[in-house]
């Protein structure tokens, strides 16, 4: 596997509060990989240390198998790597052009022609001041400067926000080019709609650590919410086998969530009588709600 | 000279199914309906997976397994055509008998009282079982 | 194109601190008469008047306000602005960025600094006086490197003051407070006072000005470190 992220036990502490914990990251280069987590989750600061913003506490860690903690390395892997960052502020003072001529010098993959159909298509006029452009119009010029450098893996943080739908279609389907051409996407959303369209893989990070690492393909595949419905109370334990990640009960009602074994779970309900059994699938959003209030529960 | 045929394909990210299962679905749907015919091509990967909006990963994993099953050609270079196959004409009757007796269960349990809702989780309850829990039971 | 983005970034600054330090050189030349009264008490010549007008005061505390603001910008203001993100993980060393910036402002401070250095000796036959273009350029050397010395705290303010207006305000009131160290009695014979080094009552030799290109280049370096390991 070709991983064009990889981190080992990636850790950044201010002063007593651990924002990343240990981090084993593994991001492939031929998937699409979606970033998901509350605000204060640790996302953006991994972001950072994995782009030599941030100096990690400790552990380590590769990009483009390049060490993040050497300075050279870094910096040498930063010419095949774009990052559109959540602010999304460029130079005011620069018009558009002058900005797309500086950001070019230092990207020897750039290509002027995948940056004039670009600001072609996004209408992005070539004299205008950055400080005059909308902040969608900024954030298509970001996009611009990421995708015509060329780059072997693209890093986005919360690359929708505030486009309108239009344009979020039009950054979906561009992601979805590049990505086909052989750019590695990593990306960190709240849009869990967008995510659960475009990902291979999503990493579900809380508190700082890696909560979840899962294929989405996987996710439609083995993953279950089972609701059953009993005439009395029946006991929990009944459901504790291997694969299931949660019971909770509440009056006669009974929900499963399941990874593994759903067979197992029903052929159990059934055999206690269970009046009603009903097997759904699990959304991503529900997913992830369940993993980052489960990091306040006891888990199983 | 084979035009690209403009067909496309709707996936629903929540539906319990891996996308690429259901893209291959809808393709060989698209065949036994006649919408698709052997020699037409199909929209190259990175070209299906933007107008879908989906990872190519999804698209690229669907056409091999659809050539796996001999449904799909893959040509280097040219892109993905579909493949003559003399089991075609029997899938489409498969699906209208098919359709016929979904269409009289359906019948059957709206004069029971059942709503709308009420059939459809029905039947989508039952597609998510493993064969063998409905053999078992 | 670092130094292209440098030069943008400063441009606005530099040329209204260069037309300010130009003009106000050459108002100073051309209302000699009327001016002379209201900047000294006593009678004085022409060029003591200009000494006055420019070395000594008005003109002088100008330049250190103008060559501190040139010092202001950098990535700490990026965070500010938000653009940090972009030109941090451009792939270049936060030295050259450090450097680039550097180089750039102590370029713009002794351009303005050499600008009264030019106006005096040039505009004075126009009000029927002379300026030695030897005493011109005397002033122009204690100024560029004053206003090296100036830039490099500013510079350092930049770095270690994030915000728009606190960087500016702490390397004000770090000359302010310079000034007044520099005032108490005894003090002199250890450290430099950059204002008396600016209008030459101050010492001025060789090993003066060296003591001051060190005294900038270290300020300049420990904003680099500053910068180069710090976490953004």
């Amino acid at each position: 596997m070709n991983y064009v992220i990889e981190t080992h036990d990636l850790t950044k502490r201010f002063g007593t509060f651990e924002a990343v914990s240990k981090l084993n990251l593994h991001v492939a280069a031929e998937h699409v990989t979606g970033f998901l987590g509350r605000n204060g989750a640790g996302k953006s600061t991994t972001i950072k240390m994995l782009l030599g913003m941030t100096r990690p506490t400790s552990g380590s860690g590769t990009v483009l198998g390049c060490a993040i903690t050497d300075t050279k390395e870094n910096r040498e892997m930063r010419r095949q790597v774009a990052y559109v960052g959540e602010d999304k502020q460029l130079y005011a003072y620069m018009t558009v052009d002058q900005l797309i001529r500086f950001t070019a010098s230092f990207y020897p993959d750039w290509s002027d022609d995948v940056a004039q159909r670009l600001r072609r298509q996004y209408q992005l006029p070539g004299n205008r001041k950055v400080k005059a452009l909308s902040k969608g119009m900024r954030t298509k010029l970001a996009l611009l400067l990421a995708l015509a450098r060329r780059p072997a893996l693209l890093i986005l943080d919360e690359p929708s926000e505030g486009l309108d739908p239009v344009s979020i279609e039009e950054l979906l389907q561009t992601l979805m080019g590049i990505a086909a051409e052989g750019t590695a996407v990593f990306f960190s959303s709240h849009q869990i709609a967008e995510v659960e369209r475009i990902a291979d893989r999503i990493c579900i990070l809380d508190h700082g650590k890696l909560a979840a690492d899962l294929s989405l393909d996987e996710l439609r595949r083995d993953y279950r919410r089972i609701t059953l419905g009993f005439a009395m109370r029946p006991p929990e334990h009944v459901f504790e086998v291997p694969g299931v990640s949660r019971i909770a009960t509440s009056g006669r009602q009974v929900v499963v969530l399941a990874h593994h074994n759903t067979d197992e779970i029903v052929a159990r309900a059934h055999g206690l009588d269970a009046a009603s059994v009903d097997v759904a699938p699990l959304t991503l959003r529900e997913l992830f709600l369940e993993t980052v209030k489960a990091s306040n529960d006891v888990a199983l | 000279m084979t035009v690209v045929q403009l067909v496309t394909f709707k996936l629903n990210p929540q539906a319990g199914q891996p996308l690429y299962l259901q893209l291959m679905q809808q393709i060989r749907h698209a065949i036994d309906t006649g919408v698709l015919r052997a020699g037409d091509q199909l929209p190259g990967i990175r070209t299906l997976a933007e107008e879908i909006v989906v990872s190519h990963n999804t698209v690229a994993k669907a056409y091999s397994e659809l050539e796996h099953d001999g449904v799909l050609e893959l040509r280097h270079g040219s892109g993905a055509f579909i493949r003559a196959k003399s089991g075609s004409r029997l899938r489409s009757e498969k699906l209208r008998m098919g359709q016929e007796r979904v269409r009289a269960i359906v019948e059957t349990l709206r004069d029971q009282g059942l709503s709308e809702d009420e059939i459809r989780r029905i039947f989508e309850t039952e597609l998510l079982y493993p064969r063998q829990e409905t053999a078992r039971r | 194109m670092l130094l292209y983005k440098g030069w943008l970034e400063s441009r606005t600054r530099f040329l209204l601190s260069a037309a300010t330090i130009a003009g106000l050189s050459a108002l100073f030349v051309f209302m000699n008469r009327d001016a002379r009264a209201a900047v000294t008490d006593r009678d004085v010549t022409y060029v003591q008047y200009l000494w006055s007008a420019i070395y000594k005061g008005y003109l002088r505390d100008i330049f250190v306000v103008v060559v501190l603001l040139l010092g202001m910008g950098g990535l700490g203001r990026e965070q500010a602005y938000g653009t940090a993100g972009f030109t941090l993980t451009l792939p270049v060393s936060r030295w050259r960025h450090i450097v680039t910036r550097a180089a750039i402002g102590l370029v713009e401070s002794t351009v303005i600094a050499l600008l009264p250095a030019a106006l005096l000796p040039l505009l004075s036959p126009v009000v029927n006086e002379t300026y030695s273009w030897s005493l011109a350029l005397h002033f122009a050397v204690l100024w560029a490197f004053g206003g090296a010395f100036i830039f490099s705290i500013g510079f350092l303010a930049s770095v270690l003051f994030i915000g728009e207006y606190s960087a500016p305000i702490a390397g004000v009131a770090f000359l302010f407070a310079y000034s007044i160290v520099t005032d108490l009695p005894g003090v002199e014979r250890y450290v430099i006072d950059i204002h008396d080094f600016m209008k030459a009552t101050g010492p001025h030799g060789l090993s003066t000005l060296a003591t001051i290109t060190a005294s900038a280049i270290t300020l300049i370096a420990v904003a680099g470190r500053i910068t180069a390991k710090g976490d953004f």
